[in-house]
């Protein structure tokens, strides 16, 4: 007790410090730590593992991968209810912790910009998963890929960044850069589908800022 | 829908009697005001498409083409999809058939008529003009610019009238064969004879091929083997000096094999795949002249299209799949040509579509839809230089909203070099039978798309078996479909500042609006989505049109052409102005910007064709020599903003080189030899139906 009041009162203090510092520095920004891009290498989403015998439809395990955007790793899926997590991806489908999907605090929103461009996250907007509405839209088109019917190739539309409210309350913006295992250029019948690259950026300081 | 057809017959009525008020009237007129201004001679050629009713191309009032049978016969052409790929500002496209882009628009905002009455049969929007056969066939006439002010739906970007060849010798037989590159055969039987009054002409067409392979490491050839074939004639009686009756009649039955490979787990296991199709069409007529100033004419027309498709298991001969699709088509039509005074022609008709499609994949298994329509045409020759006409059609169809199509064109001829022709109308598109009737569940993806018309309803069904996870609207706000509407503007100057030399330039604009298109309204609990139609998308194609004729001695001919063209969608320009459209390049994403649009995929910004040819008249010598330019155009997206915006996803542009030579024999045989595509160009990726180098020689007998 007596050791966590004493870790919340030194953490105050030292906010406390930094924003008089702040307040007394007439370059902020440079005192502002810019987080770093991470880059998230084919993180399985329910690969595929064969095929429906009667419809032909290709099937999986059925099981969500849970990624932890503050930790940069994959969570165990026995940490499933917890708030360890922050986005869970299945197929073409991902999940933010908060609302319907979980336990913590989190929510998203698909904005039309350049990653780049995204210096702050949007101060509301955020949705948060329902049963039967994802934060991040499903379908083509609708949220962060399109559909080819020609080659069925699901490909990141450009110039969507997702918007993430962490499980923690704290954000990220992510952009989705393959659906595809070694995240090929152009992906072919051969590259096997359901392994997510993408890069992010986490702010862990609780602001909106991400620059 | 009731209520549109109670106002229909209401507007039918009122037509009918200013039908009937206007024949009174030029019954009236004094019967030596005979129709010398409308008809000013015999010798230049007379087209029927443009108005409905025979003229003389120089003084049609819109953009009119006219394909003669020696041009036919000059190029060597035996399916009509061959023929038409070589005219001015037309081009084949492939999509489960050839079709031709006319004005920047795809094949199907074309119709396709065969005297005059609609050929039925599209897959995927395409009809297939590769089983068109030339056999039979007098002239081709195209109309640009829409023309559903007098035919209906799909005339938008314009017409193709085939028109048949009469009888006109006591006996004559012509028998000719003709062998190409890949196994290709045709041969053909004509046989026509008049005797007195009555004329009957048959002929009889087989067309087959091997099909080639562009691809053989893949399975299946590219073009598969098949075998077609089409038989046909009409008769002809004159009853009387005043009456006319004819039936006209084609039949075309096409047999394809193919290997097609069925996913079974991971791997693609060879099957067989026997296609056939059949269509036939029928139509009587008769044509009765009350005086010299008035005619009816009455037309039944029925035709009949159906493919049957079977995938079968190569050893055991299992059927794997099957699928079927039968269309009806029948109409009854009733036309009044009445010319009042000696300024006035005026044009009105009227009938009834009923038509019964049965497939797989249509909810209820078949359909049956009718439409009536009624059009009225106005010709008024203020002066002796000018022409103007109005003419405007309403349709109501019992699945989809009533449609109203006006034009109006005016032809200026200042004197005899200079022809000027303006001309603003609007063309609709009928939504298709998938559009309206489709019930279709994705096996594999487990997606759902519903037609327009069961939407609703099927939605529902889905609702109350628990399938359904959430509504993305109120199922009672959708709509009623609308057809796909366009508005057009076609102007043209003619000149013919020599007697050898003729230049056109025809500068257009269509606005197509209410692109039908599927969308998601719901989202099912296997996370997938229910999709149905809705009017959406709003395109624009512009461009110009120029042609020059020049006969520099008799003995030679040249013709070029140039097109122009320019596209887009309207909300992708929408977009781009708002920022919102991005590519990715080299892993970045960028923003896209106006001049980084290329436009609709699959239009040539620039093309043309340049045409030599030579004829001997003494040794009977003909050589046609033909050069086709495509310049660059999007095949497709590659990098995720299913835009045209990057260099990578144009197929560059190319020539295709045809020579055409043609001996004359004896009076009764000629002999011809050519090659289509001699510089051997392939695409075998990007055009799988362009197949290389191809010659050919045909012999040809008239008894």
């Amino acid at each position: 007790m007596n050791r966590s009041l004493f870790s919340t009162s030194l953490a105050l203090l030292l906010l406390l410090l930094v924003a008089v510092a702040g307040c007394d520095s007439t370059s902020s920004d440079d005192e502002f730590e810019v987080p770093e891009v991470t880059l998230a290498e084919d993180i399985p989403a329910d690969p595929v593992t064969g095929f429906d015998p009667v419809t032909g439809q290709p099937v999986g395990a059925n099981e969500y991968t849970f990624y932890s955007l503050r930790e940069d790793e994959i969570v165990p899926r026995s940490d499933s209810a917890s708030t360890e997590w922050d986005i869970a991806l299945k197929a073409t489908t991902i999940l933010t912790n908060g609302g319907a999907s979980g336990p913590g605090s989190g929510g998203a929103q698909v904005l039309e910009i350049l990653f780049e461009e995204v210096t702050e996250a949007p101060a509301s907007g955020y949705a948060t998963d329902a049963a039967d509405a994802r934060a991040i839209p499903t379908g083509s088109g609708n949220g962060w890929y399109n559909y080819n019917p020609q080659n069925n190739n699901i490909t990141p539309i450009p110039g969507r960044v997702i918007v993430v409210r962490c499980a923690d309350g704290t954000y990220a913006k992510l952009r989705i850069l393959s659906y595809y295992e070694g995240a090929p250029e152009t992906p072919t019948s051969d590259d096997a589908s359901r392994y997510y690259t993408f890069e992010y950026v986490h702010q862990p300081d609780g602001s909106r800022r991400f620059e | 829908m009731p209520q549109a057809f109670q106002g229909f017959v209401l507007r039918l009525a009122l037509l009918a009697g200013m039908v009937l008020a206007l024949s009174v009237d030029a019954q009236a007129q004094d019967p030596s005001a005979d129709s010398t201004i409308v008809m000013e001679g015999e010798l230049e050629p007379i087209v029927v498409t443009a108005t409905k009713g025979e003229k003389e191309l120089r003084n049609v009032p819109v953009p009119t083409t006219l394909i003669t049978k020696d041009a036919i016969t000059a190029q060597g052409a035996t399916r009509l999809a061959d023929l038409l790929a070589e005219q001015p500002g037309m081009h084949l496209v492939y999509d489960h058939g050839k079709g031709i882009q006319l004005q920047g628009l795809a094949s199907d905002y074309t119709l396709i008529l065969i005297d005059g009455e609609p050929i039925i049969g599209r897959v995927a929007g395409t009809l297939d003009l590769g089983r068109l056969t030339v056999a039979g066939i007098e002239r081709v006439e195209v109309v640009r610019g829409p023309s559903s002010s007098l035919y209906g739906s799909e005339a938008l970007a314009g017409v193709i009238n085939i028109i048949t060849r009469k009888p006109t010798q006591p006996w004559a037989t012509t028998i000719s064969s003709r062998y190409e590159t890949h196994g290709t055969v045709d041969l053909n039987v004509e046989a026509e004879t008049t005797q007195g009054s009555v004329g009957a002409r048959i002929y009889a067409n087989r067309y087959s091929s091997a099909g080639y392979d562009l691809a053989p490491d893949a399975l299946g050839q590219t073009v598969p083997r098949f075998t077609d074939y089409t038989v046909g004639g009409r008769f002809d009686l004159d009853a009387s000096e005043q009456t006319k009756l004819n039936i006209s009649a084609r039949g075309n039955w096409q047999d394809q094999s193919d290997t097609v490979g069925i996913l079974e787990g991971t791997e693609q296991v060879p099957h067989d795949n026997q296609a056939n199709q059949t269509d036939w069409n029928v139509s009587p007529s008769i044509m009765h002249r009350l005086n010299n100033s008035l005619k009816l004419t009455g037309t039944l027309y029925g035709s009949r299209f159906k493919t049957d498709t079977q995938v079968r298991e190569p050893d055991t001969g299992d059927l794997q799949s099957r699928t079927q699709f039968d269309q009806y088509y029948g109409k009854g039509e009733v036309q009044v040509d009445a010319i009042i005074g000696t300024r006035h022609l005026f044009t009105g008709g009227g009938g009834y579509i009923g038509e019964r499609v049965e497939a797989d994949r249509i909810a209820g298994g078949t359909r049956t839809t009718a439409n009536v329509f009624a059009f009225a045409q106005h010709e008024w020759l203020p002066t002796t230089w000018a022409d103007l006409i109005l003419s405007a059609r309403l349709d109501a169809h019992t699945d989809y909203a009533t449609n109203l199509s006006p034009k109006l064109a005016v032809l200026l001829k200042p004197n005899e070099t200079w022809r000027v022709r303006t001309s603003v109308g609007s063309g609709f598109k009928a939504p298709t039978f998938q559009q309206l009737y489709l019930d279709f569940t994705n096996a594999v993806a487990g997606y759902s798309v519903f037609g327009s018309v069961d939407a609703a309803a099927a939605l529902r069904q889905l609702e109350e078996e628990g399938q359904i996870q959430a509504f993305l609207l109120d199922l009672d706000t959708l709509e009623e479909i609308k057809p796909e509407q366009s508005v057009s503007f076609n102007v043209g100057v003619e000149a013919e500042p020599m007697d050898n030399v003729s230049a056109q330039v025809n500068l257009f604009r269509n606005h197509v609006a209410d692109l039908i298109e599927a969308a998601p309204v719901a989202l099912k609990t296997n996370g997938q989505s229910a999709f149905t139609y809705f009017n959406l998308n709003r395109i624009v194609t512009q461009g110009v049109e120029a042609k020059v004729s020049y006969v520099p001695i008799p003995a030679v001919s040249m013709a070029l052409s140039y097109q122009y063209l320019d596209t887009f969608d309207r909300d992708v320009i929408d977009q781009l102005e708002a920022g919102t459209l991005f590519k990715r390049l080299d892993e970045r994403d960028v923003r896209l910007s106006r001049s980084d649009y290329g436009g609709l995929m699959n239009r040539s910004k620039h093309s043309g064709t340049l045409r030599l040819q030579y004829h001997h008249a003494p040794l009977g010598f003909t050589a046609a020599l033909r050069g086709l330019y495509r310049g660059r155009y999007g095949f497709g997206d590659l990098n995720g903003n299913l835009i045209l915006d990057d260099d990578a996803e144009y197929v560059k542009g190319y020539w295709l080189w045809h020579l055409t030579l043609t001996q004359q024999i004896m009076e009764q045989v000629s002999v011809q030899v050519g090659g289509q595509n001699l510089l051997d160009q392939t695409k075998p990726s990007l055009i799988p139906s362009l197949p290389g180098r191809l010659l050919f020689a045909s012999l040809r007998v008239e008894l």
